[in-house]
């Protein structure tokens, strides 16, 4: 039985039916990531004994019929701690790290019946584009095994992409949910800021940081932003709010007004074969009844430079927990207390850690605070003001969520990393403003998926779904797989 | 604009972290490049903005409780995984070098 190309809720209705019990779809979901694994690296680690054991449990008292996560499988992001197993963030510094307790994600998910499968792969603390930056292996884009998947989220991605697990869930600081979405032929989101609770997140930019569920249709992601969305009073910053956010999925969009950024469309640095794609897909749009209206964005170019500086300051400072003393790498036979922390930061962070630390530290000291991160913030000021007009013509705002297709292993350390931050230019402006967004797959370029990118207006999200919904319902690239070396198809 | 190994040396020894000579060289490098991309901010006008600290669009310090956990599988948890332990709490390594003073 083919079960890794199922919808949740294809998988729950089978269980309802009795065609399927849990415990048989977690084997086979297990037995499926045993024979791809080794290809795809998608894991840190898995939990199968613990999943069989819940899974059981759930045949024994019943599915219940009215709650579609119930025996589901799931895996997350390696930065959502978990009381079981071990929780890495894909670093040395906690590569041997337990939690005491679940992130609120986890607790949801657990207690909807979600049988979490394992932790993914990642950048060390979510910091990189490509998954490479993961102290323990590479993660293969699924879609062609030379490519990397994305990131940070790169583990997710790959997972739900390679048909592993129906879904999976990631965090996106500035990009990482919705560029390895793209990477992959997933539909990604970032919620706007404070609709999912950061309470168990291991924090990047606490200003910027949401999770966010990965999936192949707009249905299922929606689905799952009903379960993991809300007020959570371990997270001050999560807002109180009660959505439904399937509320608007089926509904066509004709007189939706869909902005198109000039900015977005005629940038230097965007691929044409993405360019091509994504205009279809806006023609696509139209012939569904959108109203297409041009927009401007006029500070865009300005975001990256204000991300990395306003992230990597988030970033120097809340890093400075790993200290080496209460959890996490502890450096061998320490001098004295200095010589422990310098040793254990020094051999638990990995380069591209220790960089942002450097930077995000130089951003806020004294001789370039104003220059860096005072000014940084102005600028994310104006930038909130530029989207909030935008979003007052149109409805929902759309372009590439990418500048181009997922790049070769490899490549981005041959790069520059100034260089290599250009690339998530489309992505970083959203989460410095606040606003939702979401990546759909639009096509395919050599044989490598096209993701583009839906903004919307503060906890408008069920808007996002609607569009990319109704794009679904009249296209099938989100009903192609990969074939993976191994796997059973 | 540039900074020098030196300034960043000086960076690194606030922030706790250390870099070899040759690692210093590099990272120098890279910081100056990407210096380079930072400063496009110079360019806009941000004249009488306020800037904007926080993600969350409606900030509220909301308060709970302040309810402490007696859980002592929870602590013997929490002390498994530090450096050392002693009496319940934590022992770190001598503050000054030669080992006097110390815990």
């Amino acid at each position: 039985m083919v079960l890794h190309k199922k919808s949740i809720e294809e998988l729950h209705d089978m269980l309802v039916s009795k065609e399927l019990t849990v415990v048989e779809l977690i084997e086979s979901t297990f037995e499926y990531i045993d024979s791809i694994e080794k290809e795809i690296g998608a894991f840190i680690s898995t939990n199968k004994e613990a999943a069989l054991e819940k899974a059981k449990a759930i045949d024994e008292r019943g599915v219940d019929p009215d709650n579609v996560f119930d025996g589901i499988p799931i895996a997350i992001k390696d930065n959502i701690v978990m009381k079981e197993g071990k929780t890495t963030a894909a670093s040395k510094m906690l590569e041997n790290f337990s939690s005491v307790y679940d992130a609120t994600i986890v607790e949801k998910v657990n207690d909807a019946g979600m049988i979490i499968v394992g932790k993914n792969n990642m950048d060390e603390f979510a910091m990189g584009g490509t998954t490479e930056n993961s102290y323990f292996h590479d993660t293969k884009n699924p879609w062609d095994t030379t490519k990397v998947p994305g990131g940070s989220s790169g583990g997710s991605a790959a997972a739900v992409a390679a048909g592993m697990v129906p879904v999976s869930i990631g965090t996106d600081t500035g990009g990482s949910v919705r560029q390895p979405a793209a990477f992959n032929n997933l539909v990604g989101i970032k919620p706007t800021y404070g609709t999912i609770s950061r309470y168990g997140i291991i924090a990047f930019a606490s200003s910027l940081d949401q999770a966010g569920p990965l999936t192949r249709t707009a249905k299922d992601n929606a689905l799952m932003m009903n379960l993991l969305s809300g007020r959570d009073d371990k997270d001050n910053t999560s807002a109180e709010i009660d959505i439904d956010y399937t509320e608007k999925i089926g509904k066509d969009i004709k007189g939706l007004k869909v902005g198109v950024p000039y900015e977005l469309f005629h940038s230097k640095v965007l691929k044409e074969d993405v360019r091509e794609k994504v205009n279809q897909a806006v023609e696509k749009l139209k012939e569904l009844g959108a109203e297409i209206v041009e927009i401007n964005l006029p500070n865009l170019k300005y975001s990256v430079a204000a991300y990395y500086i306003i992230a990597s300051a988030e970033a120097s400072s809340n890093l400075q927990r790993f200290d080496g003393i209460r959890y996490g790498y502890h450096a061998e036979d320490p001098k004295s207390l200095d010589d422990l922390y310098v040793r254990s930061r020094t051999e638990g962070f990995g380069p591209e850690v220790r960089r942002r630390i450097i930077i995000g530290s130089l951003a806020l000291s004294t001789d370039y605070y104003d220059r860096f991160y005072g000014e940084a913030t102005k600028v994310r000021t104006i930038l909130r003001n530029d989207y909030e007009k935008a979003l007052e013509q149109v409805d929902v705002i759309v372009g590439p969520s990418m500048t181009r297709t997922a790049p070769s292993l490899g490549d981005v350390d041959e790069k520059d990393p100034a260089e290599e931050y250009m690339d998530d230019i489309f992505t970083v402006s959203v989460n410095l403003t606040g606003v939702p967004a979401l990546s759909l797959p639009v096509g395919f370029s050599n044989g490598l998926p096209v993701g583009m990118q839906v903004i919307g207006n503060y906890f408008d999200e069920a808007t996002l779904y609607q569009v990319a919904n109704a794009f679904q319902e009249v296209t099938d690239y989100h009903k192609q797989y990969p074939e993976i070396e191994g796997g059973v198809n | 604009m540039k900074v020098d190994e030196k300034y960043i040396a000086e960076m690194s020894s606030i922030m706790k972290l250390e870099f070899s000579s040759e690692e210093l060289t590099e990272l120098t490098k890279e910081i100056n490049n990407t210096f380079s991309l930072l400063e496009q901010l110079d360019e806009i006008d941000t004249e009488g903005v306020e800037g904007t600290f926080y993600g969350a669009v409606d900030l509220r310090a909301r308060f709970r409780p302040d309810e402490p956990v007696k859980d002592e599988e929870e602590v013997k948890a929490l002390l498994d995984q530090a450096i050392d332990t002693e009496n319940n709490q934590i022992k770190v390594p001598a503050i000054l070098d030669d080992g006097e003073g110390g815990a």
